[in-house]
């Protein structure tokens, strides 16, 4: 079966903050995933699907159903750590993937169950792996995430907590790296997310239909040009997408050797304080962000100020002590508190 | 990237000295980790088995099965041998080891009620399976959870022998710090390995000579620690044995022959905060004797004791402030986001004077004071199990498998992997006919499964002049605010009607979108008369569907219960009150009227309507006296009776 073809993710006209989201997930999975808050018919699905054309390839354990990561023996699953230690485990390369938690998933779908085909023909139990296991090293997108059922929501959060899928049910006991950058779209009027999910998402982007007349006559102008011919209107792209897909190659080599200034996790660290968010996930977030941009950039520092430039992607979702607040009135007030921090820090 | 070491874990004192106390004695079992989400709960739970490199270390899932606890036939040796041996199961995998439950809040309570307890008795025992579990399991067991996701009953929580709390911190170094290590750890684990493992020998050291140490008890011990437990209103004995047990293993851990003062503080502190019944002022004259009867004071401890009287105070300051003049909380906005809410909330009103209940409402946030107001289950349904939030037993085939059963009739919701285990230790016997399993009707089995349920919460308002008067609106937008806060982390539906002038409104549909709810709250106009009944009346319509599908769910009346306009418009009718209040009382909607009559002439009548319609009863004032004297508990994670 020959794969449908995909809107190329340059073409996207505007929404830069979700492209923008979205590539820095690609550049440092630890972020921890993006949130898309918007309305219906603005791409959200469009980019991430797009997103699987840029992303770069990784090592993995050959033939390994849990996509478990060469060189990361320390989390491999029971069967990567038996043929390592036979020796028979080989390394190949595949690309990363977007792996779709749809919303009607069963429990044992997403976690993985006994494969009962082979329970029935041979009696003998074998785990026959589920989305979570799918997802390790990928994109796990989930698509109007707020629909999705609760107890599917605590498996998540979950595998996330921990990195790793653990089945101990069906008299299968079974545990895996389940290690995902989470894409989750919403619309907000559809209902609100639990706070703990919305917490686990790195980044979140509120965005919103274009508003200038000649930007929509655009979208409109290639989206007709796609669906006449997918193929030529992919071709005309691929040069920028090979572009943008090199940009991030060179920036996950650098990212992790980004100096990080001293006042820049000072200024994390007050910001957080100042906001009074949960927990340190904020702060981390907040930095780890600044050095993904950097890296894109190609800058080998950050300061303060990267910090202030990330912090509309980082902070709104986690401001949520009272539910009901305005977050983009929120934001403004926000980056201007830390504008002025940032001259105390000079 | 490796779990970050338990030794470096910054603001952890208390998570760390449970955790130590757990490993080094015999008689210190199971912990429970409270706090907001990225505090590091799981990352120190995680953090042992790098401490004890050996240890065998089981996470269990929240959608465990009693089956993979106990174990259950195994069904690879059943199908070839027809014999019935037990597969490997948690409880047997683990002795000698350490168990770890993340979000044990979102666990079905009595899965999570057989983990904790086998743990604490040492013993797994149970009849499930296909088999009788009787065997020793020597494990230790830590639980996480986030209180704002949900709370553990009672029963469990009794059956922790330490809970301690994580915190957020408002410490600049502290933040610093935490950011520093996590990063170094994520990037490069190797630039910190020599002084993580000099700080993890020292730990490790302290908990191997502890475990050889056995200090002896105080004559006065026993004394000191039952009066502590009664001015704390502990319930049960289990407390007075818990800090007994962790007091005298924080003492082998500190090298000391003799239980000390300064240990057994803070073991009051790790086993009874979970376990008191009151509000927690009754403590303080206890600690204060304390710390008159020790001799050498641990500087660390009192710095300790010192920060919580500051949060204390610090809170109450804050309750003071919100309480002033909303002019003062406007130039406050640019600085407190949290408060700028409130503000915009009075905007609606004219008043200036009723901000405390909103303002206090909104920003102490907890809400849990709440949680009390929902009425009990009517008689009717009480054996059925269907409350709010409970995580119930759902026959629609949706929800979480948390077992399997003999099926009772027709099979509707089959488990395969059941059915084939049931059938697995008879397949030697039975006639194959080529097939590789032989499945016969009584081998088949069917799902047993849970849902957490979200309540239907309707909000019948009064919006009329009476209440109008003297700000009393303010108060009520207030409290329904806070139940709306609540409503949001439950996932209840909320939905809102408006009575006023001729007639009620139904301003806002029934909804999962809070949001929605509160933009109406705060355009929400108020005046004119009281069509009381017209506001009963759409009620009763909007709910009856969800109450005859015997789901119960709740109406909150907020009025002075002084109706003057009736269906028709007219004058109200006693005929025609009674007639509506006699259908809501038998509907199995559950009704809480909340009286906002203020002043000081009142006519009462907001209880007798609670009488009328059966209903439960609650003075506004008395939810903002609650909220204020649970300020300290909510602040700590509060939970459910």
């Amino acid at each position: 079966m020959s794969r449908r073809v995909q809107y190329p993710f340059t073409a996207i006209v505007g929404q830069e903050d979700m492209k923008n989201a979205l590539i820095l997930n690609t550049v440092n999975p630890r972020i921890g995933g993006v949130l898309i808050r918007g309305e219906k018919g603005t791409a959200k699905s469009t980019a991430v699907r797009a997103l699987a054309g840029l992303l770069p390839d990784r090592a993995v354990v050959k033939g390994c159903q849990c996509g478990c990561s060469w060189g990361d023996s320390d989390s491999f699953c029971p069967d990567c750590m038996e043929s390592m230690a036979s020796g028979t485990a080989e390394p190949d390369n595949m690309s990363m993937e977007v792996v779709e938690l749809p919303l009607s998933s069963t429990e044992d779908r997403v976690t993985g169950t006994l494969d009962i085909e082979h329970a029935i023909s041979t009696g003998k139990k074998k785990f026959e792996p589920g989305i979570l296991a799918k997802a390790n090293g990928n994109i796990l997108y989930v698509d109007e995430v707020n629909l999705l059922d609760d107890h599917i929501v605590d498996l998540l959060l979950d595998a996330a907590a921990m990195g790793r899928n653990y089945v101990e049910r069906e008299g299968v006991s079974f545990n895996h790296p389940s290690r995902f950058v989470l894409v989750g779209t919403m619309n907000p009027e559809e209902g609100d997310l639990r706070p703990q999910l919305l917490d686990r998402f790195g980044l979140m982007v509120d965005i919103k239909g274009e508003q200038d007349e000649s930007r929509r006559s655009e979208i409109i102008r290639r989206r007709m040009e796609f669906e006449r011919d997918p193929e030529a209107f992919n071709q005309k792209y691929e040069q920028s997408n090979m572009e943008l897909r090199d940009m991030i190659v060179n920036a996950r080599d650098a990212v992790d050797d980004i100096i990080i200034d001293d006042d820049a996790v000072t200024m994390a660290a007050r910001t957080s304080i100042h906001l009074g968010v949960d927990g340190h996930r904020s702060d981390l977030t907040l930095i780890k962000t600044a050095c993904a941009k950097a890296a894109l950039e190609g800058r080998d520092r950050i300061d303060p100020e990267d910090v202030v430039s990330v912090s509309h992607l980082v902070l709104p979702h986690r401001m949520r002590r009272n539910p009901f607040q305005d977050s983009n009135l929120d934001i403004t007030s926000l980056e201007q508190w830390m504008r002025s921090a940032l001259e105390g820090l000079r | 990237m490796s779990h970050l070491p338990l030794s470096c874990m910054v603001n952890m004192d208390d998570v760390i000295d449970g955790i130590c106390c757990l490993l080094s004695s015999r008689d210190v079992r199971t912990m429970l980790i409270c706090g907001p989400s990225g505090t590091g709960k799981s990352v120190a739970a995680r953090g042992v088995s790098r401490l004890f490199p050996g240890i065998c270390q089981i996470e269990v899932p929240v959608n465990v099965t009693l089956e993979s606890l106990y174990g259950s036939v195994d069904m690879e040796v059943a199908i070839g041998t027809g014999e019935c041996v037990r597969s490997n199961s948690i409880f047997s995998r683990s002795n000698g080891g350490i168990i770890i439950v993340d979000n044990a809040n979102l666990m079905d309570n009595g899965t999570l009620f057989a983990i904790v307890e086998t743990v604490s008795e040492g013993v797994a025992r149970a009849e499930i399976g296909g088999l009788s579990s009787d065997y020793p399991c020597d494990s230790r067991l830590i639980c996480t959870m986030d209180p704002d996701e949900g709370s553990l009953p009672e029963h469990i929580l009794d059956r922790f022998d330490i809970c301690v709390f994580t915190s957020n911190t408002d410490s600049e170094e502290v933040h610093r710090s935490i950011m520093m290590l996590n990063l170094a750890n994520e990037r490069d684990p190797s630039s910190i390995e020599s002084s993580v493992s000099r700080k993890e020998a020292v730990l490790r050291s302290r908990i191997d000579s502890a475990r050889l140490r056995n200090p002896t008890v105080p004559n006065d011990y026993p004394d000191m620690i039952s009066k502590i437990c009664k001015e704390m209103h502990v319930e049960g004995h289990r407390g007075d044995v818990a800090v007994l047990n962790v007091a005298i293993a924080l003492s082998a851990l500190d090298g000391l022959d003799m239980a000390g003062m300064e240990q057994l503080r803070t073991a009051v502190r790790l086993c009874l905060e979970h376990r008191r019944k009151d509000e927690s002022e009754e403590t303080e004259p206890q600690q204060q004797e304390m710390e008159q009867e020790q001799s050498d004071d641990d500087s660390s401890d009192d710095s300790m004791d010192e920060r919580r009287d500051q949060d204390h105070e610090q809170q109450q300051q804050d309750d003071g402030n919100e309480q002033g003049p909303e002019t003062s909380e406007d130039s406050n906005q640019d600085e407190h986001p949290d408060d700028g809410q409130a503000s915009n909330d009075d905007d609606g009103d004219d008043e200036d004077d009723g901000g405390p209940a909103t303002d206090r409402v909104f920003s102490i946030g907890e809400t849990f004071d709440v949680r009390d107001f929902i009425p009990p289950q009517t008689r009717r349904n009480r054996n059925r199990k269907s409350g709010r939030r409970e995580k119930s037993r759902s026959d629609d085939g949706s929800g979480r498998t948390v077992g399997h059963r003999i099926p009772n009739g027709r099979v509707r919701d089959i488990s395969l992997t059941a059915s084939i285990r049931a059938a697995a230790p008879y397949q030697s016997s039975r006639e194959h006919n080529g097939l590789a399993v032989v499945l016969h009707d009584d081998d088949l089995r069917e799902r047993v499964r849970v849902k957490v349920k979200g309540t239907r919460i309707l909000f019948v308002v009064d919006g009329s002049g009476s209440v109008g008067a003297h700000e009393r609106m303010v108060a009520v937008k207030g409290a329904v605010l806070s139940m709306l806060e609540d409503a949001y982390r439950r996932r209840d539906e909320v939905g809102m009607v408006v009575f006023r002038g001729e007639t009620a409104e139904n301003t806002l549909p029934m909804t999962r979108s809070v949001l929605t709810a509160y933009m109406h709250l705060s355009e929400l106009p108020t005046g004119g008369r009281t069509p009381l009944l017209s506001g009963l009346a759409m009620g009763y319509d909007i709910l009856r569907p969800e109450a005859d599908a015997g789901r119960e769910p709740v109406m909150v009346v907020l009025t002075d219960g002084r109706g003057n306009v009736g269906l028709d418009g007219g004058k109200q009718d006693p005929e025609e009150l009674k007639r509506i209040t006699e259908t809501l009382s038998q509907s199995g909607i559950r009704i809480l009227v909340v009286d906002t009559e203020v002043g000081c002439i009142r006519f009462g009548r907001a209880i007798e309507l609670s009488k009328l319609l059966s209903a439960d009863y609650v003075v506004l004032e008395d939810l903002d006296a609650r909220s204020l004297s649970d300020t300290v508990r909510s602040a700590m994670g509060i939970f459910e009776v």
